[in-house]
């Protein structure tokens, strides 16, 4: 059976929204690395290894969370899943913490699955279904913990996770480098890739030439639901504690540094390197409002800015919009009506 | 206009009379199950004290969910902010009561309002994603608010008084209530008989057909974003009396709340269909349902559970109903 998908070799046509995940990473470095150059301020180790840790913990939700996006659709239950994940390792993997960190991916990537089944089958709206998930996971996460903080006795496995071993990158960071590095081959050398591409850009079209949406979907659901519990696994373990919360400040991260990273909110478009220079960038963002002495509430705000800033950017009709506004404004402008008037 | 009016009033064509038929028998069996269920076996469920409570929690989701209904008829999915716009307006009224009650209502409702007009602008006028959009706003509001307020829970200052009306019971029922009727009367109205609210339907049933007939698409995305954010405003100032304080995380649940509301209420998230008034029997389902978990000694885990499985349920549902021959 002929494939064309498989075969076809699109010649990409560079253009600003794919540089400009690379474009926001450099001006952040640059952001961070100048004022360090010129002497008025001093960037450390320590800095860079809290950028590190920060990509740590934002990496995995931010690809799970694009990669539903790529696909046409989009994962509101990225927070829930993590917290499920931290939760399940702190609360019962403090003497095997593998089996423990195993246990909850598989258990969210089968949720994940369920999740992606439901949005195909029944033709509904991934934000609704991820909705009810989120809720109910978030619900679980109260009654598992006992609706309190959680603590972790086995803190040799946080010392570990978070111990530099290449230069300023821990352990927690090198786990989730591999990850990430795993998900960028599998995304650029498969079908897999191509065809969430597909299905994204035109779901009716896919299916024509032999690409199973259905399929797609459950995959991406259910890596989405595996990668934010893994990270919530990691960083219970790094941290040595978990709480529950219905605070949705992680899906806000997620899908700021997609956003950056080039992912298409109407879906089609985006990769797995485009996304990890936008997590990567929002770190070293919030490592210069850190470094620059900024507190929590004006991050919050910068962060939410920004957020709003790539949301506005990536709106469809923004240069239609745009070049509107400009016509308006220019003096020469003639309207057709008005000389008919005069 | 005629023929829209019929259009916005029409029903889908792809909705078998027997599929929605079933769809509802299985939320009435289930309703009437839960309240036999209920009744027999939670102890001061069917107690005036325990009714009164139900009433009063339902007023402050029921308002937000009224504005949700108008967000998501219009076809906006729903709106992650209008809990935040619900605190920032209670702040405002706290801030502004040494001024007098009129002006700080005033001062609170346009911002209300006015934050979330701008959203919709961004909305309506770029096509910027809804979900995006709000969850973006929310996380500024928040940041905005802590910085101004030191995070601190702010308090209506000594000696001002007048405003304990707000929060009282009249006839046994909490005034929220009645302003919740009143709300949703009125939106109601709005929707089945002003142009505007009309237009809401035609644009949540099809955004590319909206733009094409020439209606109003930008307006009325302005308009139903607005007074969601009026409603969530009042929300806020009514909870801010109750509570004779208000801080940023007064805002809580209420967003999933009234998304839960809307959703069981049958407005499709989808847009174009809708009622405001099945929203309000929405929210007091679900106030219902946390009421009972609550007096059966679950906490916060199981009544957010329950909510969300509510949520799967409802939408699944809706879906069946959507797809049934």
């Amino acid at each position: 059976m002929r494939r064309p998908w498989a075969r076809a070799r699109i010649k990409p046509n560079v253009t600003a929204a794919m540089l400009a995940p690379y474009v926001v990473l450099l001006v952040a470095v640059v952001f961070l690395v100048v004022p360090a150059m010129t002497g008025s301020a001093q960037l450390s180790v320590g800095n860079w290894f809290n950028i590190g840790q920060r990509v740590a913990f934002l990496a995995l939700p931010a690809i799970g969370l694009a990669a539903t996006m790529v696909a046409g659709e989009f994962d509101l239950s990225v927070p829930g899943s993590y917290l499920v994940g931290s939760v399940i390792a702190v609360k019962y993997g403090a003497n095997q913490p593998l089996f423990w960190l195993l246990l909850s991916v598989v258990a969210l990537a089968a949720a994940g699955a369920a999740t992606g089944a439901v949005v195909s089958r029944f033709r509904v709206n991934s934000v609704c279904v991820t909705l009810g998930t989120y809720l109910a996971m978030s619900g679980a996460v109260y009654l598992i913990s006992g609706d309190k903080s959680l603590s972790f006795n086995n803190y040799d496995i946080g010392l570990t996770l978070t111990q530099p071993v290449v230069g300023v990158l821990a352990v927690n960071v090198l786990i989730v480098a591999s990850v990430v590095s795993a998900l960028g081959v599998v995304m650029r050398w498969t079908r897999w890739g191509p065809q969430t591409r597909a299905v994204g850009s035109d779901r009716r079209s896919s299916r024509t030439v032999g690409i199973q949406p259905t399929l797609t979907l459950v995959s991406v659901f259910a890596l989405s639901a595996a990668l934010s519990g893994l990270a919530g696994a990691l960083q219970g373990y790094a941290l040595a504690s978990a709480q529950p919360s219905t605070s949705t400040q992680l899906l806000g991260l997620a899908a700021t540094c997609a956003l950056i990273g080039g992912v298409s909110i109407s879906g089609g478009v985006g990769t797995v390197l485009g996304v990890t220079c936008g997590v990567i960038a929002l770190a070293s963002i919030e490592e210069v409002l850190t470094r620059a002495q900024i507190d929590e509430s004006r991050a919050a705000t910068i962060t939410g800015a920004v957020l709003l800033a790539v949301a506005i950017a990536s709106a469809p009709e923004l240069r239609h919009r745009t070049k509107q506004i400009v016509t308006s404004l220019r003096p020469d402008r003639q309207t057709p009506t008005r000389e008919v008037q005069q | 206009m005629r023929s829209n009016e019929r259009a916005a009033t029409a029903r889908s064509p792809f909705v078998s009379g027997r599929a929605r038929l079933n769809g509802r028998v299985i939320m009435l069996a289930a309703l009437v199950a839960l309240a036999c269920w209920a009744v027999a076996t939670t102890p001061g469920f069917l107690t005036i004290e325990n009714l009164r409570a139900i009433l009063a929690s339902v007023g402050f989701v029921g308002l937000v969910a009224c504005g949700m209904t108008l967000i998501m008829i219009n076809g906006n999915i729903f709106s992650l902010s209008l809990g935040t716009v619900l605190a920032v307006s209670g702040m405002v009224y706290v801030t502004f009561l040494e001024h007098g009650l009129l002006l700080a209502i005033a001062a609170a409702t346009a911002t209300g309002g006015g934050l979330s007009a701008i959203q919709g602008w961004l909305i309506g006028f770029m096509r910027a994603n809804p979900i995006v959009v709000t969850l973006a706003t929310a996380g500024l509001l928040s940041g905005i608010a802590t910085g101004l307020t030191g995070g601190v829970t702010l308090t209506p200052p000594a000696g001002v008084a007048g405003y304990e009306w707000l929060s009282r019971n009249y006839a046994g029922v909490p005034f929220a209530v009645f302003i919740l009727l009143a709300s949703v009367i009125l939106a109601q109205w709005w929707l089945s008989r002003a142009v505007m609210g009309r237009t809401t339907f035609l644009v949540g049933s099809s955004y590319s057909a909206a733009v094409a007939a020439g209606l109003p698409v930008l307006r009325s995305t302005v308009t139903v974003f607005g007074l969601a954010g009026v409603t969530a405003a009042v929300a806020g100032i009514l909870l801010a009396s109750f509570n004779d304080n208000a801080n940023i995380s007064m805002g809580g649940t209420y967003n999933y709340d009234a998304i839960a509301a809307a959703v069981v209420g049958g407005t499709a998230v989808a847009g174009g269909r809708g009622s405001v008034v099945k929203t309000l029997g929405g929210a007091l389902f679900i106030s219902t349902v946390s009421d009972l978990l609550l007096l059966r000694g679950h906490g916060t885990g199981a009544q957010i559970l329950v909510k969300g499985l509510i949520v799967l349920v409802f939408v699944l549902v809706a879906a069946r109903e959507r797809s049934a021959p």
